[in-house]
């Protein structure tokens, strides 16, 4: 009778082989995590929490995204620095970031020009397409798209807000930075749409922090102002500065003034955008390309009112202004 | 082959216990999975349209909030318009507070004109009174319903639709709010079905209101074409009671999906709820796996189980095959050892018993072959032995080495210890040792010394006894007497046995075996031994034979020797006086003709034709024992074979005309180039020819030469055909005989030596040929040479090397381009030679040896050499070694003039030409006059002052061939005798400044001019003084008063001739 020996050690071999066999998906499916999204965050804030920033990682939370794990922020802000957006751009793009997030036109552009591939995704951005950062908002085109804060098209709400707080008003100085093209156009704007509540509005453009000085000495009384809502050579707070300490009453874009002191402000929430831009940069990371997502107008529109000011400026804010405001500073 | 039959009933076995259980669970497995993939479906189908539905209902309700929250708003009325429009402003004001996704709201009134809008993004309108009657928001609010416009996007992103409520009093005016859906976004995407699933919705028209991914509603996707919308569509055309539809179909994404939807009906809107179909069947697939697993893990057991089980079962039945292989492998020990306890092991049993049968026939059969092997063997043994013996026998003549192999075989195949072989000296009555094998060395020493006596010894006894005889034990008392006893028994032999050769009763030796141990000798043994001294018997008689031949050929070679060397001395020693009778006859009879003595021409003539048959037959017998000797060499060449017809046709020539005949040669001009000797092929068709000639009177004579293929090879044909005589069969049959003619009488009428015919056809076989005859008597002959076109000779001599052009004639080598030195140590050579060279023109230069002749060749640089082979001090080779090894004598021609007839050598050392002696002077000369470059020039000088004279002797001469030189004087002659030496001189005796008187003194003192003919040509009247003065001193005196002048002239010419040919005797003198 033949040994068996040889003969069953072979079959034990081809036993273990068939369970590992059937094993195998299981092993194949228990593969290595992702290592986290890395994004780059731009702006020219003067400190790294700035609400868009917040609103972003409260929207990427919302949507699963878990700081550390899935996703980290590698912040650069410029403090208002035109000239230190590019080199920042540049420095996050070779540290090799797979988004990017901006605020702001400056940093954005900055962005654009530091890479054509990595995704961008803008914020605070008044008007995407005057400013050249999209050709056209719902088809966006190139590795950027965003969030508008429609700076622009709220100009006229801005002067009807300032008219209806201030009746006699007679005169807006728009003040703005003369190489931004978007709030170049919100002053254009302001300056057709003036007449309509029988204000002239007088667009003064600057390219210097004297200028802003010189230009905000001439507002007196029944003037108003109208600030940027870029930080560009530190506009807004200069006008906030002037309109507070001139008792001009000034219209701002951003509820942040008016926690500050401004009189009134009349334009989207920046946290709200950046919860909202959290949902782009979600679908990007998730595979989607930014040329095909449209840009989207901010969802929230803040209407912030400060009533210690308005009485500081000896104004009484009508009933129905205080029946719009969403926030109200007292 | 049984392995593999084997293998293959486990495998079935496998095969079907594997089909049985695998097909079971296989059935199972996919029974359940059918289940589970229906049930999936259907829950994800309920859990889709319930999210569907759910989608619905809170865009329904958040579009029902709007439209109450819009006609709320507009309860309030004033009687002031004033304050209306304040509170309704304020009401919309509050409106947008509370309803974010209101973005603008607006009044119209009855009559369709704006009287408020309020507006998130643009300035408000207050009392603008503008017309918007026509605005669908107006118009179809008309019947007291709600309106819902299509949905639209602000700056292009931002999704948009107007409601209108109608109210008032007559329900005729409108408030209208612009909403924006984005909420119906987050409604939507808020909404998630699994991981992956999602819901959206479609307007009336397929356009995408709301989706989770913004960017496809901002693209304004129309979706009307998808298959799941348009189910959906259908129904909400034909308003009934609303089905569930689940359908599967593909998605934007081209993902399979599995879709519900529901819908809105106030707004006409579909809201779709998709899944991936992968994402469905998610759960599934781990169901899968999980089936899969079990199925395989069933697989393997059963794989697992039938093996075991297919073994157990194939592992007896294998038993029993391998063990049936290995009986019938011849393994006939081995048993089959199955422990079933079933009726596997019953066959197993039955299988050993047979087996056990088998064995015990097989163990007789074995023996019984064995035994007949070991018979057979010997017997192979016995007959390869007498094979081998026998091809010795036929193989050498070596007697030692055959009588040696058959004494080692017959010890080897007897069994026996040593052997020995005695061959019987019928003379001496002994026996002498031819061979032995393993005998001690002092033994053969004994047995050499002392041959065995007839009837002494064992071998003798046998001898005498003409039968075997054999002593079973010499130590045995009285067995054995033999003088070699004790030496046997010191050697350790105890038995032996002796066999006698045997012949036709005679004795011929005999054959001893001696062995180790006593006893008797089989009876086969015996007659093997017999058989063997048969063999040996037969080699003795061979090798006796073959030494009587033997002995007799050398005997024959050695009297063949002799009798070839006895012709070839005796033809030696006749032909060389031969020669001088021949060439003496021919000086006195070209003598006799010049000088006009008829009566010594006739006998001289006899003499010459009797010399020169002598010579014939002598050359003939020559020839004729030279081939017979195997001596004669051809000597192969290319030669054109038209020169040589015509050659031959003009020697017989006079022959033919003799005898009256005609002559008629066909010979083609283009017959060509035929390879051979040419020699012999003249000789042989000479032969026929004057045959022809000799026997025909008369008559006609053919001569055909054709070249023919046969046998695929070139043939040259000559044939030969005369109307003579002709001859009957039986003397065709002795004509090729030696010394034969048709009879003897014709020998004597006819002349010849007989031996001709013999000897052409022996040549032409020589050369591959033959020659035939056809004749009868009366009817003439016809002879055949037929010859291969193409003889190839081992040593073929190429045509006789292109003579050797002379020597350019410059000034120097002038003098001697005429001069041919002549190397023979026979004076009448010599003798001959000179007469016939100076006859010819030549200057002869006479050397009587080898070392002689070449220090002439040296000195003289004549301008060809004739050189006798066999001379006194060093032989003709060796001269003409020399000369062709000196670079300044090897263009010198060298022509052998011998008797020794070795052609090749000649050549192959660089002779330009070959004759054998005697020397056909007519050969001679035309070869002499090759190599020269042409007849030497007559030189003739002619002395005379007057002009007209000397022209006349000139023109004459040179008219005859002379070369004339003319001197004016004796004085002006001898000046220019130095340039060249003339054959003649025509000399004048009344000359100024010297006279003929003074220069025939002068002449005449020189050694070297003492022998030139001078013939006197005179006008003058001769004195008796001037005659005396002149006598002994010119060849001839002729007065010109005495002849005409043209007559004087001629027998100038003629006596000048005369005179240069007569050679001087004084010219043969040895240096």
């Amino acid at each position: 009778v033949e040994p068996p020996v040889a003969a069953s050690a072979a079959w034990r071999r081809r036993l273990a082989l068939t369970v590992l066999v059937a094993l195998a998906p299981a092993v194949v499916e228990a593969q290595p995590a992702r290592r986290p999204y890395r994004i780059g965050v731009l702006n020219e804030a003067f400190t790294a929490n700035h609400p868009t920033v917040d609103g972003l990682k409260i929207g990427l939370r919302e949507l699963g995204f878990a700081e550390g794990r899935d996703v980290t922020f590698d912040v650069r802000f410029t403090e208002g620095k035109p000239d230190a957006a590019l080199p920042a751009a540049q420095s996050l793009v070779q540290s090799g970031v797979d988004l990017l997030f901006t605020s702001n036109e400056t940093a954005t552009h900055a962005a654009k020009a530091a890479s054509e591939t990595i995704p961008i995704v803008f914020t605070l951005v008044g008007d995407p397409v005057a400013s050249g950062i999209v050709s056209r908002l719902a088809q966006p085109g190139g590795n950027v798209t965003g969030v508008s804060g429609l700076t622009t098209e709220l100009v006229a709400k801005r002067l009807e807000l300032l008219k209806a707080l201030a009746p006699r008003l007679r005169r807006v100085w728009a003040v703005y930075y003369a190489a931004d093209p978007s709030s170049r156009a919100a002053a254009m704007r302001a300056r057709e749409v003036g007449a309509r509540f029988r204000v002239t509005v007088v667009p003064r453009p600057v390219t210097t922090s004297a200028d802003v000085e010189r230009a905000l000495v001439e507002a007196g009384p029944g003037d108003g102002l109208l600030p940027p809502d870029v930080p560009i050579l530190d506009i807004p707070a200069l006008v906030l500065e002037t309109s507070v300490a001139s008792r001009i009453p000034a219209v701002f874009t951003s509820a942040l003034w008016v926690e500050h002191g401004a009189l009134v402000s009349y334009g989207s929430d920046y946290r709200a955008e950046g919860v909202q831009a959290a949902r782009l940069v979600a679908k990007i990371l998730r595979g989607a390309s930014p040329k095909e997502l449209p840009v989207e107008g901010a969802d929230r529109i803040d209407l912030a009112l400060n009533v210690k000011t308005a009485r500081l400026l000896g104004l009484t804010p009508p009933r129905k202004v205080l029946l719009r405001a969403d926030v109200l500073r007292r | 082959m049984s392995a593999r039959r084997g293998g293959r009933l486990f495998r079935k076995y496998v095969v079907v216990l594997v089909l049985l259980v695998g097909g079971v669970l296989l059935v199972s497995s996919a029974i359940e999975l059918y289940f589970s993939y229906e049930e999936t479906r259907a829950a994800i189908a309920r859990l889709e349209r319930e999210k569907a539905l759910t989608a619905a209902a809170r865009i329904e309700q958040f579009v029902n909030e709007i439209e109450r929250q819009l006609r709320t708003s507009t309860h309030a009325a004033f009687d002031d318009p004033a304050a209306a429009m304040e509170q309704r402003e304020i009401d919309f004001l509050r409106l947008l507070r509370s309803v974010p996704a209101i973005t603008e709201i607006e009044h119209l009134d009855g009559a369709g004109r704006q009287q408020i809008r309020v507006s998130r993004l643009a300035p408000d309108e207050i009392g603008s009174q503008r017309d918007l009657s026509r605005e669908a928001r107006f118009v179809e609010t008309r019947g007291g319903q709600t309106y819902f416009g299509p949905v639209y996007f602000r700056n292009e992103s931002e999704p948009y639709m107007t409601i209108g409520v109608p109210h008032g009093e007559a329900g005729n005016e409108v408030t209208s709010a612009e909403v924006n859906l984005k909420s119906i976004w987050d409604v939507v995407a808020g909404i998630r079905i699994g991981s992956s699933g999602y819901v959206y919705v479609v307007d009336s028209q397929g356009h995408l209101v709301a989706h989770p991914d913004m960017s496809l509603v901002l693209q304004k996707r129309d979706l009307s074409a998808l298959p799941q919308l348009r189910a959906a569509r259908d129904a909400l055309k034909a308003p009934g009671p609303e089905r569930e539809v689940v359908s599967t179909a593909r998605n934007l994404r081209e993902e399979p999906v599995l879709a519900a939807h529901a819908l809105i009906p106030p707004l006409r809107w579909i809201v779709v709820a998709e899944q991936p179909l992968s994402e469905v069947f998610a759960p599934l697939r781990a169901s899968v796996a999980r089936s899969v697993g079990l199925f395989l893990l069933g697989l393997a057991l059963s794989v697992g189980a039938s093996v075991v089980l297919a073994r157990r079962m194939v592992a007896p039945i294998r038993a029993l095959q391998a063990g049936a292989a290995r009986i019938g492998a011849g393994e006939l020990g081995h048993r089959i050892e199955v422990r079933t306890g079933d009726e596997l092991e019953a066959l197993a049993d039955e299988f050993n018993r047979t087996t056990v049968k088998l064995q015990e026939s097989y163990a007789g059969l074995e023996q019984k072959v064995e035994e007949r092997t070991a018979q057979l063997t010997r017997l192979v043994g016995e007959l390869r032995a007498l094979g081998e013996i026998s091809q010795t026998v036929n193989s050498t003549l070596d007697l030692t080495q055959v009588l040696a192999s058959i004494t080692a075989h017959a010890v080897q195949l007897s069994g026996t210890d040593a052997g020995t072989i005695y061959e019987y000296d019928e003379a001496a009555e002994h026996f002498v040792l031819r061979a032995a094998h393993r005998m001690e060395p002092e033994m053969i020493e004994i047995l050499r010394a002392q041959p065995v006596a007839l009837g002494e010894g064992s071998v003798g006894r046998a001898a005498v006894a003409r039968a075997p005889f054999q002593i079973p034990d010499i130590e045995a008392a009285g067995a054995y007497e033999g003088r070699l006893r004790e030496l046997l028994l010191q050697s350790g032999f105890r038995a032996l046995l002796a066999v006698p050769l045997l012949r036709e009763g005679h004795i011929v030796g005999g054959l001893v075996v001696r062995r180790k141990s006593p006893g008797e000798f089989p009876p086969d043994v015996v007659d093997l031994m017999q058989t063997f001294a048969t063999q040996s018997t037969l080699a003795i008689q061979n090798a006796r034979l073959f030494r009587e031949l033997e002995e007799q050929g050398r005997q024959l070679q050695a009297a063949s020797e002799h009798k070839s060397q006895f012709l070839a001395n005796m033809s030696h020693e006749l032909r060389t006086p031969l020669n001088a009778i021949i060439g003496v006859t021919e000086i006195l009879l070209e003598d006799a003709q010049a000088l006009g003595a008829p009566e010594q021409v006739e006998p001289l003539e006899r003499i010459l034709r009797a010399g020169r048959h002598l010579l014939r037959l002598i050359n003939d017998i020559l020839d004729l024992s030279k081939i017979e000797a195997g001596k004669m060499e051809l000597h192969i060449e290319s030669f054109p074979l038209g020169p040589l017809v015509s050659e031959v046709v003009t020697t017989v020539q006079p022959l033919i005309e003799r005898n009256g005949n005609a002559l008629h040669t066909d010979c083609p001009p283009d017959v060509g180039v035929m390879q051979a000797d040419a020699t012999r092929v003249r000789q042989a068709l000479l032969n026929l020819v004057s045959n022809a000639a000799k026997f025909t009177e008369k008559g006609r004579i053919d001569v055909r030469v054709r070249r023919e293929i046969r046998d695929a090879e070139e043939w040259i044909v000559f044939a030969v055909a005369d109307t003579g005589i002709g001859m009957a069969p039986e003397q065709t049959a002795r004509l090729f005989g030696d010394f034969t003619q048709v009879d003897s009488s014709t020998t004597r009428k006819h002349g010849g030596t007989g031996l001709g015919l013999a000897i052409s056809r022996r040549f032409c076989r020589m050369m591959g040929g033959d020659i035939s005859v056809e004749s009868a008597p009366g009817q003439g002959s016809t002879f055949t040479i037929a010859l291969p076109a193409r003889i190839d000779a081992a040593t073929e001599i190429s045509p006789a090397p292109p003579p050797v052009p002379v020597a350019a004639p410059s000034a120097a080598a002038e003098p001697h381009r005429w001069s041919v030195l002549v190397i023979d140590d026979d004076p009448t050579v010599r003798d001959l030679m000179q007469r016939f060279l100076v006859k010819e023109g030549f200057t002869p230069i006479l050397a009587a040896s080898g070392v002689e002749g070449l220090q002439l060749a040296r000195a003289r640089r004549p301008a060809a050499i004739t050189l006798d082979i066999m001379l006194p001090d060093l032989d003709g080779w060796t001269v003409l070694a020399a000369l062709k090894g000196d670079p300044e004598l090897a263009p010198i021609p060298v022509i052998l003039v011998t008797i020794v007839d070795e052609q090749s050598r000649g050549y192959s050392l660089g002779a330009a030409e070959y004759l054998v002696k005697p020397v056909d002077r007519e050969r001679l000369g035309q070869l002499l006059r090759k190599l020269c470059g042409g007849p030497p020039p007559r030189r003739v000088m002619v002395v005379e002052d007057d002009e007209t004279t000397r022209a006349l002797v000139r023109e004459t001469l040179e008219r005859d061939g002379w070369v004339v030189e003319e001197a004016t004087n004796g004085r002006d002659a001898l000046a220019r005798l130095g340039e060249a030496r003339p054959h003649g001189i025509v000399l004048d005796l009344m000359m100024p400044e010297m006279d003929g008187f003074e220069f025939l003194d002068r002449l005449r003192r020189l050694p070297e001019w003492r022998e030139v003919p001078v013939l006197v040509v005179t006008a003058m009247e001769l004195t008796e003084a001037d005659r005396r003065r002149l006598l002994g001193r010119v060849s001839e005196v002729l007065e010109k008063g005495a002849y005409a002048r043209d007559d004087l002239l001629r027998e100038v010419a003629r006596l000048l001739t005369v005179a240069a040919n007569r050679p001087t005797p004084s010219a043969t003198g040895a240096p």
